[in-house]
């Protein structure tokens, strides 16, 4: 708490240096500058005293009231009050933008939403489409419930400028409030979703009375209001691209997460090496002469952005070598010659095909096999 | 017998009411106390301005301008004038703010038991050590005035605080 309130401090400091050039002092300050604020409806009170004599006799001191109070005594005066107002602001930031493969279902681009005004309120969302180079289908809104920024099954879907839940001014009371949203897609298939397209969704959030409603108003807009009212004021900014999508000062704010197609990109590598000849046999100086038992091993590299599947490696068994039987290995484990992943063409073995299977983004499968020099 | 005590009451009622009405004016000062803040307007010339209203849309981040206006409505002079203030609740001392023609300004951070000058001002954290004073700390102003308060006499005295 104390630390909240040093920080706090420390920007209202910084703000009041830069109303010594002049910024307008009401509402004119940046959404999210004011993480912590005064809780609305407080009653702000002052009242100032003036002690005195007359004819070097002290005489009771005089509190003073809105008006003017001249009858001496504490508790005589009346305070100076005005109520604390309810500033609307509220902050959408996207977690980042989200890889698709071709024909994925519930990609999820995360959203945080942050109350930074002065009062807990109720809010919805809604989407609106940016660029669409990938025709993205089945966009639905969902409240990311465990908060992983992931769509899940206990995620909660909700459609468009349907109240979601209350949250409460950021750092001022409790902790509820930031809560993560998703907006949640089906990526087509590889013959529209082509690589580094991308698709723009915004995810523009509306603040709500607490418990949902009818989106909040400003009141008395441009007047001189009554002190002992809580008026409603908006402080929102506008979105990052210049309120293209959403103004500032509406009650109302944007961010945008983009969806992109993520291909999966292979590399392919070969070495050989003489493991065992018929002099020396196993050992690190075997030679290749007839007899001698060659290790081929092929290195696939995933360097893509996406999940690659159903990843088979073919390759010839070279001239003049014979497959060596049951030595195959796909990631170091031992598969056999039929009825697996490995199938062989020809008879004698002319060429092996070696069925990896699934190979992550950035990941690596390696298959090894035998060969005998004839 | 009834009667006659409502008679009484009612003799009492009678002096009673131009006792309090004297006993309203019965100070010899007059003390007022407004809160405005500024705002930005177009003038006829089409020209922005900054005037003061009341403070009435306040939200965290306002600068508010509190001016005590005193007058001596007593037929008799007023000397050794202090006016103090206690820093509103929620509200944070703008550095530099306080005005006061006439007026030795200074500051309290142990909510009035003392006062001083900026400078020398001091607050100490939870490990005894001793920082100069921020205007964060302050928690009450004093105006004291250096002359006396002839009858019928005003002047103001302000500072500006900005709401947490």
């Amino acid at each position: 708490m104390n630390t909240q309130r040093t920080i706090h401090k420390k920007t209202v400091r910084w703000l009041s240096t830069l109303m010594l050039f002049g910024v307008v002092l009401t509402m004119a300050f940046p959404a999210g500058v004011w993480a912590l604020g005064t809780q609305s409806d407080t009653d702000i009170t002052n009242t100032a005293t003036i002690a005195y004599s007359v004819n070097s006799v002290g005489q009771e001191v005089i509190e003073s009231s809105p008006a003017g109070n001249s009858n001496p005594g504490v508790g005589a005066g009346a305070p100076t009050l005005f109520k604390v107002d309810n500033v609307v602001r509220v902050v959408v930031a996207t977690m980042g933008d989200t890889a698709v493969a071709p024909n994925q279902s519930n990609a999820a681009l995360a959203f945080t939403v942050t109350n930074t005004g002065n009062t807990t309120q109720g809010y919805s969302v809604s989407v609106v489409n940016g660029t669409t180079n990938i025709p993205m289908t089945n966009v639905r809104i969902f409240l990311d419930v465990n908060n992983d920024g992931l769509w899940d099954a206990g995620d909660v879907e909700y459609s468009a400028g349907a109240f979601i839940k209350n949250l409460d001014p950021n750092g001022v009371i409790g902790t509820d409030d930031v809560m993560q949203v998703l907006v949640v897609a089906d990526a087509p298939d590889a013959t529209q979703a082509l690589d580094t397209e991308r698709d723009t969704y915004w995810l523009q959030v509306t603040t709500l009375p607490a418990g949902g409603g009818a989106p909040v108003a400003e009141t008395n807009a441009g007047s001189a209001d009554d002190p002992a009212l809580v008026d409603i004021v908006f402080g929102d900014a506008a979105d990052d691209a210049g309120g293209s999508i959403d103004a500032a000062r509406n009650g109302r704010h944007a961010d945008s997460g983009d969806f992109y197609v993520a291909t999966a990109t292979m590399s392919v590598q070969k070495t050989s090496a003489v493991v065992e000849d018929p002099i020396l046999g196993v050992s690190a100086n075997a030679k290749a002469i007839p007899g001698a038992r060659v290790t081929y091993t092929i290195t696939i590299r995933n360097t893509g952005g996406t999940q690659a599947d159903g990843v088979t490696v073919t390759d010839g068994i070279p001239a003049n070598t014979s497959y060596a039987t049951g030595l195959t290995t796909i990631n170091g484990s031992l598969v056999p010659d039929s009825g697996g992943p490995v199938t062989l063409t020809g008879s004698p073995a002319t060429s092996i095909s070696v069925a990896v299977g699934s190979v992550a983004a950035g990941a690596t499968a390696t298959v090894t096999f035998d060969a005998i020099i004839n | 017998m009834k009667a006659s005590k409502v008679l009484l009451m009612g003799i009492a009622l009678l002096i009673a009411m131009p006792l309090s009405a004297w006993s309203q004016s019965r100070g010899h000062i007059q003390l007022q106390s407004v809160a405005e803040v500024e705002q930005e307007v177009m003038n006829t010339e089409g020209k922005m301005e900054i005037r003061r209203v009341p403070a009435a849309k306040v939200i965290p981040g306002t600068e508010v301008i509190f001016t005590q206006r005193y007058e001596n409505v007593s037929q008799e002079t007023a000397e050794n004038a202090v006016i103090s203030n206690p820093i509103p609740e929620h509200m944070i001392y703008t550095d530099g703010s306080a005005r006061g023609e006439g007026t030795r300004i200074t500051f309290s951070v142990d909510h009035g038991q003392s006062y001083n000058i900026p400078a020398k001002l001091f607050v100490f954290d939870t490990a005894g050590r001793k920082f100069p004073a921020r205007p964060k700390d302050y928690t009450n102003i004093r105006w004291t005035l250096t002359h006396p308060l002839p009858s019928g006499v005003k002047g103001e005295v302000s500072f500006r605080a900005i709401l947490e």
